[in-house]
């Protein structure tokens, strides 16, 4: 091959039959997607039984084998204007081909093999979605072999003959690419396993991508995700705590005290719900330092240090519940608390965060205005050296698109809220306290959001407000891990302590703090938990520590420390997440629940490790 | 107080019975000693009314008791406790049989020793075949007979609003244990008799957890309208997966076992149509008073003693939870 781009021989077999595919697969895949567009291809579930109506897993579909033709198209026009192009062009939709190839025939013979251990009745083996597959996925390895066989060869070469040139057609194959992109994210595995699981779930069962499932996963998992992030700080610090489950309880149990009847032991009466919010997190850091304070005094492993707290913290909750009860806000109130709220409070939150979103816009859309500009320009400058200058065009016009729609529609919402507010002549809002720190989307809070998500959640999707705190808080503490000063300081801890502690680092300090922070997570799970089922019992979080850090460890942190990210625990937890929804919407057998979750536990860990392995 | 003084004649009739028999025993002086071991203790709102009645039992013999179980819940450790309750020399043991090989070894030492070992709560999976436990006998409700009756409420119920039990469901909060799968295999006899599916779920006892899995069992399988508790956290979480899925009462038959505040809430609402209640206060009440005889007198009942299925539903929820409130329900 690399003799037909030196312009000195005349195409080989491999170069032809390489054309003829091309020129195949781009047909063969307008062919898929006019066929999907006609309906005869079905994907997902339909409403319309005369497949007249395309959902929006076909309209996927459509698009992307409508890319992969023009892909395939453009690389047999430049493998036969003999453009250096071609090469590339070829290897990236060979490499596509394969990955779609073994998707369809994931679809094809998952749903039966997945059947045998659930409830599932066996669908008919789908014939087509099988020779489709694999057909696509056996000749695009073919060809994915032929065309990157020997490119280490051709990059020496190149660089010798041509020495400007090389840098553009040196470029990697696809799979070193993305193995690459892979090894240089710690969590690697989280995001091979999320993939999987993702796809798994949505071709066994269409019920998956279904509003309500979704709901379920995000907001079962959203609190164990918070408790996980401060889990993953810890852990990339180098200490472990296992008495969050219990420490959860324990708060859980405060908080419910201090709305309730107080403590009267220490003449604590009940407290203002705004007062008790604080007040349980303080109760919660307090914990949290004891955990520390005995971790850095006594030098005792932290494993040992938080199992005892384990013990000793699930005491409170036991204790306290009188006669060991479920203890229930409406055993005491028969209403749940109310706040009264301004509408030109609200307003003047909606203009802040327009003002916010404004601000946004005004750094992010300038530079990605240039870049694309900056693209359209290499165009028409690189003549014969670029590949991929128009694709690279069209991805940074994209990525203005969607972030310019992202911020129109943040700040048309904003102006619909105060617009909303402002109509309402300054009554005061009544809203329940417990919606507005945990409320469902579309039903609790309606007057607040300016009825919103009231358009689109259905009915009986169980979205909840944890879900937005979950991923704030996940933002703020990827951003303070990988920006900050003091989320160095918790990679050098758990790195490498004598380092840090050379360099100026108090250790002690940054272990105490990160399990103050772990407590502190765990006490706004509490306050979220109590608030989405006012009630607490005294085996509240019973066994949630392996949970979450079952989390953190497939989102790729290491238990020995000074390794792991914030963003990977996100995906951990949406693992673990659309596992327990997944596995119980395709009726898995009940006694085998527990067994799968562990397995899929090593393999994404095991996954880690190698691509870990791969890139050192 | 009202309700207090309702168990007034009761307790001293008991207490009269124990004066008398003190009496007639010629004033032992040596205070008895009984232990009680379990696989649940303090901190399941269950086991707490259980230990209220050994507690008064034991108030009222004078006795040295102890309940010897982990606070949360946890079978193999009944082997240590067994060692421990052997170790006190005690006239007498009531225990729970959720694994009889966990403690075969113990009761076998305590049989050598003549010490009386009263089965409560839990029954021997193999009583009445040759690898039964050296017990007395059973002092407990039966947990497939409970199911059973919950199974033919809900099948009644239905047949009497004109609707057909389509799919039934059992979620199980502790997957193997013996009595909660029981009470499932009550369900289940009643359930393939009519030829209606029941399905099994795994779901545990947290209740915000459980309300997910619930919520994706249900958009799993929509027709499914009938639905078995086995305790006070599944129902909070049944609860909780009716509000956020906002389901209306009828829609699902379910029932439940064992008693919580919230379970009376959910029956008065009309969300349960009936709770299976064990009676656990005349288990941890009666094992005592029948430990004492036996070890005494060597008396003992005919047969196993029952203390349910006794039945809360509409009919008696109020009276109910006046007792509840007392700690003797």
């Amino acid at each position: 091959m690399l003799a037909y781009f030196d312009e000195n021989a005349g195409p080989s077999t491999g170069v032809q039959l390489t054309r003829i595919y091309m020129v195949l697969l781009g047909l063969g895949a307008l062919l898929v997607a006019e066929q999907v567009l006609a309906g005869w291809i079905a994907f997902g579930e339909r409403v319309n039984v005369l497949r007249s109506d395309i959902n929006f897993i076909e309209w996927v579909v459509i698009v992307a084998f409508l890319l992969l033709a023009l892909a395939a198209l453009r690389a047999a026009w430049s493998l036969w204007r003999r453009d250096q192009a071609g090469w590339p062009w070829s290897q990236w939709v060979s490499f596509f081909a394969t990955i779609i190839g073994a998707i369809f025939l994931m679809k094809a013979l998952l749903p039966g093999a997945i059947a045998g251990i659930s409830n599932l009745t066996a669908p008919e083996l789908d014939i087509l979605f099988l020779v489709i597959g694999l057909l696509l996925f056996a000749s695009g390895l073919l060809c994915y072999r032929f065309v990157t066989f020997g490119i280490k060869v051709f990059d020496e070469k190149v660089d010798k003959a041509q020495g400007a040139l090389s840098t553009a057609v040196s470029d990697m194959t696809p799979g070193q690419f993305i193995s690459l992109q892979l090894a240089q994210s710690p969590s690697a595995g989280a995001i091979i396993g999320f993939v999987f699981i993702f796809l798994v779930f949505s071709f066994v069962t269409d019920l998956f991508l279904q509003p309500t499932s979704v709901g379920s996963v995000l907001t079962n998992v959203s609190t164990k995700g918070i408790v996980a992030i401060g889990v993953t700080i810890l852990m990339i610090s180098g200490e472990f705590d296992l008495s969050v489950g219990s420490m959860l309880g324990a708060v859980s149990v405060f908080y419910m005290f201090f709305l309730t009847e107080g403590i009267p032991q220490i003449g604590l009466g009940a407290m203002p719900m705004l007062l008790a919010m604080p007040a349980a997190l303080i109760v919660a850091m307090l914990l949290g330092f004891i955990n520390g304070i005995i971790l850095v005094r006594t030098g005792i492993p932290s494993f040992i240090v938080t199992l005892g707290t384990l013990l000793i913290y699930r005491t409170i909750p036991l204790v306290a519940i009188p006669g060991g009860r479920i203890l229930r806000y409406r055993d005491y109130y028969d209403e749940f608390p109310q706040v009264w709220i301004s509408p030109w409070v609200l307003t003047l939150l909606a203009l802040a965060g327009l003002a916010a979103v404004a601000y946004v816009a005004w750094r992010l859309l300038p530079g990605l205005w240039r870049g694309l500009q900056f693209r359209l320009g290499e165009i028409s400058n690189a003549v014969n050296e670029g590949h991929f200058k128009t694709t690279q065009a069209l991805l940074a016009g994209l990525v203005l698109l969607v972030t310019a729609l992202v911020l129109l529609v943040l700040a048309l919402w904003l102006v619909m809220i105060v617009a909303f507010h402002a109509g309402s002549g300054g009554e005061l809002i009544q809203v329940g306290f417990f919606d507005l720190v945990n409320g469902r989307w579309g039903f609790s809070f309606e007057q607040v959001t300016g009825g919103l998500f009231s358009i689109l959640i259905p009915p009986g999707a169980n979205f909840r407000n944890s879900i937005i705190w979950w991923l704030l808080l996940v933002i703020l503490f990827q951003v303070v891990l990988t920006q900050s000063r003091y989320g160095n300081s918790v990679f050098a801890v758990g790195g490498n302590p004598g380092a840090a502690r050379a360099q100026g680092v108090n250790v002690n300090r940054i272990k105490v703090l990160n399990f103050m922070l772990v407590a502190l997570l765990v006490g706004v799970t509490s306050i979220l938990e109590v608030t989405r089922n006012p009630g607490v019992d005294p085996l509240k979080g019973d066994g949630w520590e392996l949970e979450v850090i079952a989390m953190t460890v497939i989102g790729g942190a290491l238990l020995s420390g000074g390794y792991g990210s914030v963003i990977g625990t996100l995906l951990g937890a949406l693992i673990v997440g659309m596992l327990a929804t997944g596995l119980v919407i395709i009726g898995m057998n009940a006694r085998l629940f527990r067994g799968v979750v562990g397995a899929i536990t090593i393999l994404a860990v095991v996954l880690n490790t190698l691509v870990r392995r791969q890139s050192t | 107080m009202r309700k207090l003084f309702a168990l007034v004649p009761v307790l001293l009739m008991l207490l009269g019975m124990t004066v008398f028999a003190i009496g007639a025993a010629g004033a032992q002086d040596d205070q008895p000693v009984f232990r009680i071991v379990s696989h649940g203790g303090a901190g399941n709102p269950f086991w707490i009314v259980v230990i209220k009645g050994m507690e008064d039992a034991c108030a009222l013999l004078n006795a040295d008791c102890a309940w010897l179980a982990h606070p949360v819940d946890s079978v193999d450790d009944m082997a240590g406790y067994w060692d421990d309750a052997l170790a006190a020399n005690p006239d007498g043991i009531g225990t729970t049989v959720p694994n009889p090989e966990v403690i075969r070894d113990a009761v076998g030492r305590a049989s050598e020793a003549g010490i009386p070992v009263i089965v409560l709560n839990t029954a021997d999976p193999n009583s009445g075949t040759a690898d039964a436990l050296d017990t007395l006998f059973y002092i407990g409700a039966s947990e497939f007979t409970g199911g059973v009756s919950n199974a033919n409420r809900v099948l009644d119920a239905a047949e009497a609003d004109g609707v057909a039990i389509v799919r039934g469901v059992c979620p199980i909060q502790e997957v193997g244990h013996s009595g909660l799968e029981a009470r499932c295999a009550g369900v289940r006899s009643v359930f393939e008799e009519a030829g209606i599916p029941l399905d099994e779920l795994t779901i545990n006892n947290d209740t915000t957890a459980s309300a997910g899995t619930l919520a994706d069992y249900f958009t799993a399988n929509a027709d499914t309208n009938a639905a078995f508790f086995l305790g006070p956290n599944p129902s909070t979480s049944f609860n909780l997966y009716l509000q956020e899925a906002g389901r209306m009462p009828g829609e699902i038959y379910a029932t439940t076992h064992d008693t919580s505040s919230e379970i009376y809430q959910m029956i008065k609402d009309g969300y349960l149509l009936q709770a299976i209640d064990q009676q656990p206060y005349l288990q941890g009440f009666e094992t005592i008073m029948w430990l004492y005889l036996n070890s005494r007198y060597e008396l003992a009942p005919g047969n196993d003693i029952f203390t349910g299925p006794g039945v809360i539903d509409g009919g008696n929820v109020d009276a109910i939870i006046e007792l509840t409130a007392a700690g003797y329900r």
